[in-house]
């Protein structure tokens, strides 16, 4: 089982959580998850993400021209993904307690 | 869509990755708003990283062909339904065009045209093939290109041949019914088509983004000259302009303090030539190309001699006229770079050749 399988679980939640810390966008949401250890995550698999959240209304999408010229989406999080957020944390702990049971007890 | 410019603002790898993506997208046939929204955004994250010197494989994963899958979705049937209406609305200008441009060598008044009969064979073929096309470029076309460049592009070309051929050898055919339509008819149902797009098209773009224009083409007309940066073109003249200033110094011409002003000087002519060789390249050559047209017995062959001649001055132009006006933009860049830097000219072509783009 590789890491690939397990990180699809959980990337949709931790982008979310990346974006509810502030508005951000693309390049800066790949950053902030390879400092958190996502290494292997690329934009072929963020960029759907994003853009399932952003139809599912749980990001704020605004457009503007970024310092290099071309147009950029900066994403920030709605009220409805906040409430997504929360329950996300709570299913995430619920499964993490239980699959820790299970594997070191 | 001016994707080819986005390409020429990245290197290496990140040039390899985005036009591979440019040419998936092409060739799985999606609309062009979709492919300049995509791109726009690949573009900037791609040109971010160039910037900051991350690795491609870091930004966009190690396999391009996963990538372009994924990043671009599933084609769904809103996909499918946008691409063929877009397509359709085109090949609809195309034909209206056509018809009036008849229209223009008839010899009866408005009213006679709109009753006469046109066979609708070519119009059947065409829509035939086009769709026939398409569809080989989404299942085979794509996917190759995603795997392997060069045997999508070699794929491409061989499949616009096979379409060419395809349309030659169906004007030959005639179907076994009674094909002809008065004209009216015809016009009817192309300019519906035309007005009913064009307002779904706007209503949908402006509640999506406020304004009936394609904000991603508008966007980058508007900044396409100050992101443009073109390195291999920014070897070429820096290195250029060295050689010109150790002739110049030689001959006691210029100093190094007076080089970038002999340069400024220069500019001002090359806008200037720029402009006057557009307007001659339209005045001179067009007329002649219309008065192919107007004096030829038969329709078709003036229309080749019209298409060889607008051929002859696209490629004049794109040989010529577009890497002059590119030229133009990158000599304005660094002069104005060297300007901010208050270093002197030849001092600016040093450390900008040591940079670790150039």
């Amino acid at each position: 089982m590789d890491n690939v399988q397990l990180m699809k679980g959980v990337l949709e939640g931790c982008i979310l959580g990346i974006i509810a810390k502030g508005e951000t966008y693309g390049y800066e949401i790949l950053l902030s998850l390879e400092k958190c250890g996502f290494e292997d995550v690329g934009e072929g698999t963020v960029y759907p993400i994003i853009t399932r959240l952003d139809k599912g209304g749980y990001i704020a999408c605004r457009r503007a021209k970024s310092p290099l010229g071309p147009m950029r989406k900066y994403y920030s999080i709605t009220p409805t993904g906040e409430k997504m957020l929360e329950e996300f944390k709570a299913r995430y702990e619920r499964i993490t307690e239980s699959a820790k049971k299970v594997l070191y007890e | 869509m001016n994707v080819n410019e986005m390409e020429k603002n990245l290197t290496g790898a990140y040039n390899e990755a985005f036009s591979t993506a440019v040419q998936y997208a092409m060739n799985k046939g999606y609309t062009k708003e979709k492919i300049n929204e995509s791109m726009s955004d690949l573009y900037d994250l791609l040109l971010t990283a160039q910037e900051d010197g991350r690795p491609v494989e870091k930004v966009i994963g190690k396999d391009i062909s996963y990538f372009c899958k994924n990043y671009f979705g599933k084609y769904s049937v809103s996909d499918f339904l946008k691409s063929t209406g877009e397509f359709i609305f085109r090949a609809c200008i195309f034909l209206v065009s056509w018809e009036l441009l008849n229209f223009v060598f008839y010899s009866g008044g408005f009213i006679a045209y709109m009753g006469e009969k046109a066979d609708i064979t070519p119009y059947i073929f065409g829509l035939s093939i086009a769709i026939v096309t398409n569809v080989i470029s989404f299942f085979v076309v794509a996917p190759l290109t995603a795997k392997n460049r060069k045997a999508g592009d070699w794929s491409n070309i061989l499949l616009c041949a096979a379409m060419f051929a395809a349309v030659f050898l169906s004007t030959e055919y005639k179907l076994p019914i009674d094909a002809n339509v008065k004209v009216w008819a015809i016009l009817t149902i192309l300019v519906s088509y035309i007005v009913i797009y064009f307002t779904i098209r706007s209503v949908i773009r402006y509640r999506k983004y406020g304004t009936i224009c394609d904000i991603y083409k508008k966007a980058f007309k508007e900044n396409w000259k100050k992101a443009y940066q073109d390195y291999p073109m920014q070897k070429g003249v820096l290195e250029g302009w060295q050689w010109r200033y150790k002739r110049l110094l030689k001959k006691d011409k210029v100093t190094e303090e007076t080089f970038l002003e002999k340069l400024k000087k220069e500019q001002k002519i090359n806008i200037a030539a720029d402009k006057v060789t557009t307007v001659l390249m339209v005045v001179l050559v067009l007329p002649f190309a219309f008065d192919i047209l107007r004096d030829s017995e038969a329709l078709w062959a003036g229309l080749i001699g019209v298409a060889v001649f607008c051929l002859i001055e696209f490629i004049a132009y794109s040989i010529f006229l577009k890497p002059m006006k590119k030229l133009t933009v990158v000599f304005g860049k660094l002069l104005n770079e060297c300007e901010k830097s208050g270093m002197t000219m030849p001092k600016f072509i040093e450390e900008k050749l040591k940079e670790h783009k150039i």
